[in-house]
């Protein structure tokens, strides 16, 4: 059975590779990108031998820890696991979920992320080779927590499959996406608070030390502290810390068995049960006027019933939620709100909006071919699509950056809005552009919204990246104009102007090129974006 | 004027020839079938002549319109009901009636009324509401057809449109195509289920690797045999062999 799926996984692997060659150059991409992000990590932990060992002792764990988060975020937001090994589909075949587990373990380790996990993981094994037994408990904790944090993805999308045949689905990922937001605010502020009572580098290794203390007693951080507990001589921390490690480990396993047993009764592509919708809505009434309202209208009943679609808005209420509670805690810390993160969160969310949109036509799959045998024209679906998004993500927009201002003062309204709006304006019209070009594969309707279909994980990263950077050189004489409104007269009156300017240009051009684009290759588009199976 | 005139149509994919310099004269006004086995290139043919697929040579006329060169007049005289490809399956069936019905121009007020008879003559009234990722195979074949139906087209292509259709079902859009033949409207639809084709058509075509192998009146083609037999003459039948298979024999 191992042999079996471990096969199945390279063919897959080598059918993706074998594909368009832009696929190909994603891949290469983000292999080198993330091996570049790796190397400095693996660089550190090697270099630890030779230092003093509370120093060894903070970093191996913090970088352990963040490498088990990593697992835990990448596969929600970056590229899931491939669909083609996903649980379902092995429901009608007479397998046991306890035969299946190995091998679905085993192959799911062939990737990059696996590969670079085991990468760091070797190098904190020779960076606590100091003597034998530290050597062992490097060995012992690596392998542990290597494993952790490989099993985590196969937890996550096994329960999320199982969810995605009820109205649950949608509560459980609005809930891991907030419960995300606040897990990551509550971290920074600590660790920001930490860092700002410290003076001196003593301190800051003092800090250090503390956290990575706590943080060995949580799950995640148990095993990646044993080598530092034995070289220390503690050996009932150690002992400890073995048990927490080993117990985390079983219980990741023992839930994923359930989880597996679950998704192997339950059949395949249970549509996601919205009951019956009104007859009719103030979508119908608000637009219908013309061939771009109705497409827009028809995105806005997506947003809220398809969910690969919902899954994009609840990433974009991340954003108020974070400002929320960063706000809060630093109102709670007695602290005055000053600092300028709160405001970038408004342009940040901006700037992200152009992929999601280049992503959209995608999402049809095949459904497009509606607007083909209609004679949908090219700038109508790119503006229908640009509208309908807009009408649910400008709001979120305008929110978070309003919540900014009001904390930090009305003195960052013109300036962080000029930069808004052009940042804003300029990824949806980039967007608009790039996605009538390029389409990403994305996971079929009623699927998993968490699994990327094969290959497509890469290359949505590469239009993602692409639409961010054109985007902000699009923007910069606005950043530029909005930078200077803090000390220059002329400047405080252009930015806005400027700002309008670039995200109407952009915006017409987005619409217009990218509507052009469609209108030369419909029928090939409409083949780009129906799911090969 | 023909409703479908098409010329010396190619599709290759690869090095397989799915449909190979295939021509098709479809008269205004009649029910029209084209029969072949799986493979034969039914689907892609239909594709090229409905827009939804390029074709490496060839040209296809709708009423004088060329598909190509002169794609909106002949999208407009055409309703179309694909084999295999999805629909806005998150709308309500009540919903995506109206989505297509105003992409195709409608009045609003015409597209409420027209999306409102349409679900009554095809029986899914009640489950107008419903999202159509929770209807039956069935049901999403019938809303297909109201969605092709909804501008009043003048040629009707339907890819399949009996497929995991129930008897009762079956019969309703029957008795549209009837009507609407009746009335002065083209149906070409493609099936591979002959009993349907021979009560229900007056001309057909059978396809084989691409190309046709007989076109012509119901009467023509099937000269005096049933359509199965002539069918399975033209295209060649295979016997199964006696020992083949032996272990499938339990007793």
């Amino acid at each position: 059975m191992v042999a079996l799926l471990v096969g199945l996984r390279f063919r897959l692997l080598r059918r993706s590779l074998a594909g368009p060659s832009r696929h190909r150059v994603a891949v290469a991409a983000v292999a080198i990108v993330s091996f570049l992000f790796t190397a400095p990590v693996c660089l550190v932990l090697l270099v630890l031998g030779g230092t003093d060992l509370v120093m060894a002792r903070a970093m191996t764990v913090l970088i352990g820890f963040s490498l088990m988060l990593a697992w835990i975020w990448l596969p929600l937001f970056l590229t899931g696991t491939d669909d083609a090994l996903s649980p379902g589909r092995f429901a009608l075949l007479p397998l046991s979920a306890f035969r299946l587990l190995p091998g679905l373990y085993v192959a799911g380790l062939i990737g990059l992320g696996s590969a670079l996990s085991i990468l760091v993981a070797l190098c904190s094994v020779v960076g606590w080779a100091r003597s034998v037994p530290t050597f062992i408990a490097g060995v012992v904790g690596a392998l542990l927590g290597v494993v952790t944090a490989t099993l985590i993805p196969h937890l996550l999308t096994t329960v999320f499959a199982g969810a995605l045949g009820s109205r649950r689905f949608r509560d459980l990922t609005g809930l891991a996406v907030v419960g995300f937001a606040v897990g990551i605010t509550i971290v920074m502020q600590v660790a920001s608070s930490a860092i700002s009572h410290t003076n001196g580098p003593e301190a800051v290794v003092g800090a250090l030390d503390h956290a990575a203390t706590v943080l060995s007693w949580t799950p995640f951080g148990a095993a990646w502290v044993l080598p530092a507990d034995v070289a220390q001589g503690d050996m009932a921390a150690a002992l400890g810390h073995f048990a927490l490690a080993v117990g985390t480990l079983a219980a990741l396993v023992v839930g994923w068995w359930a989880a597996l047993r679950r998704a192997l009764t339950t059949p395949l592509d249970v549509p996601d049960v919205v009951g019956r919708v009104t007859r009719e809505s103030a979508i119908d009434r608000w637009f219908s006027g013309s061939t771009t309202a109705v497409i827009a209208g028809r995105l806005l009943r997506y947003f809220r019933r398809d969910p690969r679609r919902l899954l994009s808005v609840f990433s974009m209420m991340l954003a108020p939620v974070l400002v929320g509670v960063s706000v809060a805690g630093i109102i709670a810390a007695g602290g005055r709100v000053g600092g300028i993160s709160v405001l970038l969160v408004a342009p940040f969310l901006g700037l992200l909006l152009g992929p999601t949109l280049a992503f959209d036509i995608s999402y049809d799959d095949s459904a497009l071919w509606t607007h083909l045998t209609t004679s949908v024209k090219g700038w109508e679906d790119r503006l229908g699509r640009l509208v309908g998004f807009s009408t649910i993500a400008l709001p979120i927009v305008a929110l978070v950056l309003l919540m900014g201002v009001m904390s930090t003062g009305s003195d960052n309204l013109l300036p962080f809005g000029a930069a808004t709006i052009a940042v804003t304006g300029a990824s949806l019209g980039v967007g608009s552009h790039l996605g009538s070009i390029i389409q990403v594969p994305v996971p079929p309707p009623g699927s998993n919204p968490f699994g990327k279909g094969s290959g497509g994980g890469p290359l949505s990263i590469v239009v993602s990246l692409l639409t961010v950077v054109l985007a902000l050189l699009v923007a910069a004489p606005a950043l530029v104009a909005a930078a200077l409104s803090y000390g220059y007269r002329w400047a405080w009156y252009a930015a806005v102007p400027i700002a309008l300017a670039t995200a109407a240009a952009t915006i017409v051009w987005g619409v217009v090129m990218g509507g052009r684009r469609l209108d030369r290759r419909w029928p090939e588009v409409l083949r780009e974006v129906t799911y090969k199976r | 004027m023909p409703a479908l005139r098409v010329t010396d149509l190619v599709k290759t994919y690869g090095d397989k020839r799915a449909v190979d310099g295939l021509s098709l004269l479809v008269p205004a006004g009649s029910m029209y079938g084209l029969v072949g086995p799986n493979g034969a290139g039914k689907t892609t043919t239909l594709s090229m002549a409905t827009g939804l697929l390029r074709p490496d040579a060839g040209t296809v006329e709708v009423l004088g319109h060329d598909v190509w060169s002169d794609p909106v007049a002949a999208k407009a005289l055409i309703g179309v009901l694909p084999d295999g490809l999805h629909v806005f399956d998150r709308l309500s069936g009540r919903e995506l009636i109206r989505y297509v019905a105003l992409l195709r121009g409608l009045d609003r007020r015409v597209a409420d009324t027209r999306a409102e008879e349409l679900l009554s003559a095809l029986g899914l009234a009640d489950d107008a509401e419903l999202l159509v990722c929770d209807y039956s195979a069935g049901m999403t074949k019938k809303i297909g057809l109201a969605c092709a139906l909804v501008h009043a087209p003048r040629l009707l292509i339907l890819d399949e449109p009996f497929e995991a259709v129930d008897p009762v079902s079956g019969d309703m859009i029957r008795q549209i195509l009837n009507a609407f033949v009746a009335s002065g409207g083209t149906v070409l639809l493609s099936s591979h289920v002959m009993e349907i084709v021979e009560a229900l058509c007056d001309s057909l075509a059978i396809v084989l690797h691409g190309r046709v192998l007989a076109a012509g009146t119901l009467d023509d083609v099937r000269q005096g045999d049933s359509l199965t037999d002539r069918f399975l003459d033209v295209v060649g039948a295979r016997h199964l062999e006696s020992e083949s298979l032996a272990w499938l024999h339990s007793s």
